[in-house]
């Protein structure tokens, strides 16, 4: 099991797929470079850089980059084999199907994570730096526990998306549109229809919004007020969350059993 | 060990693959003969698992083979498709394929220096899959279905793109393992291919078996298939009239301005045989000679009918 992982994710970094998620995954650091670069020229009022982080973890991370990369990863993860026609060498090992999709989905949420720790470890560090030195280490916490919320969505989305992949001809349309179609705006609408997203309950275990300093913001009060913190705990946000990993690991594992693949 | 397939169907949407075929596979090497879309891969698909059933069952020592992990120890496969992880090279290619039938490192390196040494690719083992030929890449293919020593051998088209000498290494080779006493199953659209490796073929054509067992019996089948033989000579009218004299000769259709005839025999050695004596004693001069339909799509054709 442990040599497969290995292959698989030797395998991905050798894929084009995985170069451009990386390339995607700088947008965040790029953005808040020129943030920094710009910020004397453009504002007038005095911005805090650390509020500013967690700012762009939700927006840039949570609702933008998280779930996009993982269904470019996770959408692909058997499609990748079937494009390179490669799935019929796995599929005729004595290895249980369920076994590959598992040990496939574990390879790109270990590859995944690591991008998105690494790139939110840049804008952190941008933020930090700009804020002052000493930021670096007093704000680690809020550093860590944004990283775990986002490693944590990684193991949702990518087989959520996974599972799209195998019910879907194109995952990736269907996913554009769930993520930003369906979850960009339901979270918005008041009301329980944001309990059929998964950034929901990201949000729920994310370092809530009312501790930042910024909490007082008006832009932090209408977000308060429309996407309200105190619903549902961290704890059963969290449960939900594992839950619905669970039922799309086992969801796409069952897909790779039951499934032919013609082309391969 | 054998592999049957009972009143085995495979269908997509309106398209047959496999129509309705029964058949038992022992060890030996059993060539599987059909002409291109004949259902051969599709087949192929169904004995290795990587296609259901639409109805009837493949069967290996009595179990399913569709999703039962386990039968796939005894099975090793080389698709038609030339599919690889292309950065890797061909030792590492072997060696992972080979690890995920869950032999230790030792064991696994042991048996991928084995498979490369019987393709006799030592040469290119450490060179990147994307750098190697066809021929070379044919033969990692059968390495990595070898490296496990399994029990069934499925090879869908292995010779194809390879070079002559390639090409006798490897008929050899799969002989070798059927007179092993393993089964080894060998696709082609090539009669004389499959002639070289076998006795034993299964000519399948629209997704039917058409004839089954010793080729031997087959080529008779095939030998009363009227040939058409096409001859431009600078007597038209005396070729047709001598040739019409024979009783094998079926039919003669001559067009005068091109000096050409187009002759259906039931007996092509004899034809050939007569041809020179004829032409020395009419004073003919043949520009011309073949036959149109001296491929296995006309024999094919001709066994449906």
């Amino acid at each position: 099991m442990k040599f497969m992982a290995r292959l698989f994710i030797s395998h991905a970094l050798h894929n084009k797929r995985i170069t451009a998620i990386a390339v995607l995954s700088l947008i965040p650091a790029v953005f808040t470079l020129l943030f920094i670069l710009l910020k004397p020229v453009l504002f007038d009022t005095d911005i805090a850089y650390a509020d500013l982080y967690p700012k762009i973890t939700r927006l840039l991370y949570l609702h933008f980059l998280l779930p996009l990369l993982a269904l470019f990863l996770g959408a692909a993860i058997i499609g990748d084999e079937r494009e390179e026609q490669t799935l019929a060498y796995l599929l005729t090992r004595p290895v249980p199907r369920y076994q590959i999709v598992m040990i496939k989905l574990l390879a790109g949420w270990v590859m995944l994570s690591i991008i998105l720790m690494i790139s939110l470890l840049m804008t952190y560090t941008m933020l930090a730096l700009a804020q002052g030195g000493t930021a670096w280490f007093s704000s680690m916490g809020l550093f860590i526990r944004s990283g775990m919320v986002i490693v944590l969505g990684a193991a949702v989305y990518l087989p959520f998306f996974a599972v799209a992949g195998g019910f879907f001809k194109r995952p990736v349309v269907a996913g554009l549109f769930f993520v930003f179609g369906w979850e960009g705006s339901v979270i918005f609408i008041p009301g329980k229809l944001k309990y059929i997203t998964i950034v929901h309950y990201l949000h729920r275990v994310y370092p809530s919004l009312s501790q930042s300093a910024g909490s007082n913001s008006l832009q932090a009060n209408i977000l308060n007020f429309i996407m309200p913190v105190k619903n549902i705990s961290p704890l059963t946000a969290l449960a939900v969350l594992a839950g619905i990993a669970c039922v799309c690991i086992a969801l796409s594992s069952m897909l790779l059993s039951v499934k032919e693949y013609y082309a391969d | 060990m054998k592999i049957e397939t009972l009143k085995l169907s495979k269908w997509y949407g309106q398209v047959l693959g496999v129509n309705n075929l029964t058949c038992t596979i022992g060890p030996g090497v059993t060539g599987l003969l059909g002409p291109n879309g004949a259902g051969k891969t599709t087949l192929i698909k169904l004995l290795t698992g990587l296609m259901r059933p639409s109805q009837g069952s493949v069967r290996i020592n009595g179990e399913e083979v569709w999703n039962n992990h386990r039968l796939f120890r005894q099975i090793g496969y080389a698709p038609e498709a030339d599919a690889f992880w292309k950065f890797m090279t061909g030792e590492s290619f072997i060696y992972s394929l080979t690890r995920m039938y869950g032999f230790s490192h030792d064991e696994a390196a042991k048996r991928t220096g084995r498979a490369i040494a019987a393709v006799e690719m030592e040469e290119g083992r450490d060179k990147k899959i994307a750098s190697y030929s066809k021929g070379m890449r044919q033969r990692i293919k059968i390495a990595q279905a070898i490296s496990a020593d399994p029990e069934i051998l499925i090879l869908d088209e292995p010779l194809n793109g390879m070079d002559p000498i390639g090409r006798r290494k490897t008929i050899k080779m799969i002989r070798d393992m059927g007179k092993a006493g393993k089964i080894v199953i060998v696709s082609s659209h090539i009669l004389h291919e499959i002639e070289e490796m076998t006795d034993t073929i299964i000519l399948i054509s629209h997704g039917r078996v058409l004839a089954e067992g010793n080729i031997y019996n087959i080529r008779e089948l095939i030998d009363t298939h009227p040939l058409k033989v096409v001859i431009r000579c600078s007597n038209v009218d005396v070729l047709t009239a001598k040739l019409m004299e024979f009783e094998d000769v079926r039919s003669v259709q001559f067009d005068r301005s091109q000096n050409q005839l187009t002759v259906e025999t039931v007996k092509p050695d004899l034809f050939h045989q007569r041809i020179p004596d004829i032409v020395l004693k009419n004073d003919i001069t043949i520009y011309s000679m073949f036959s149109p339909d001296e491929n296995l799509e006309a024999v094919f054709s001709y066994l449906v009918r």
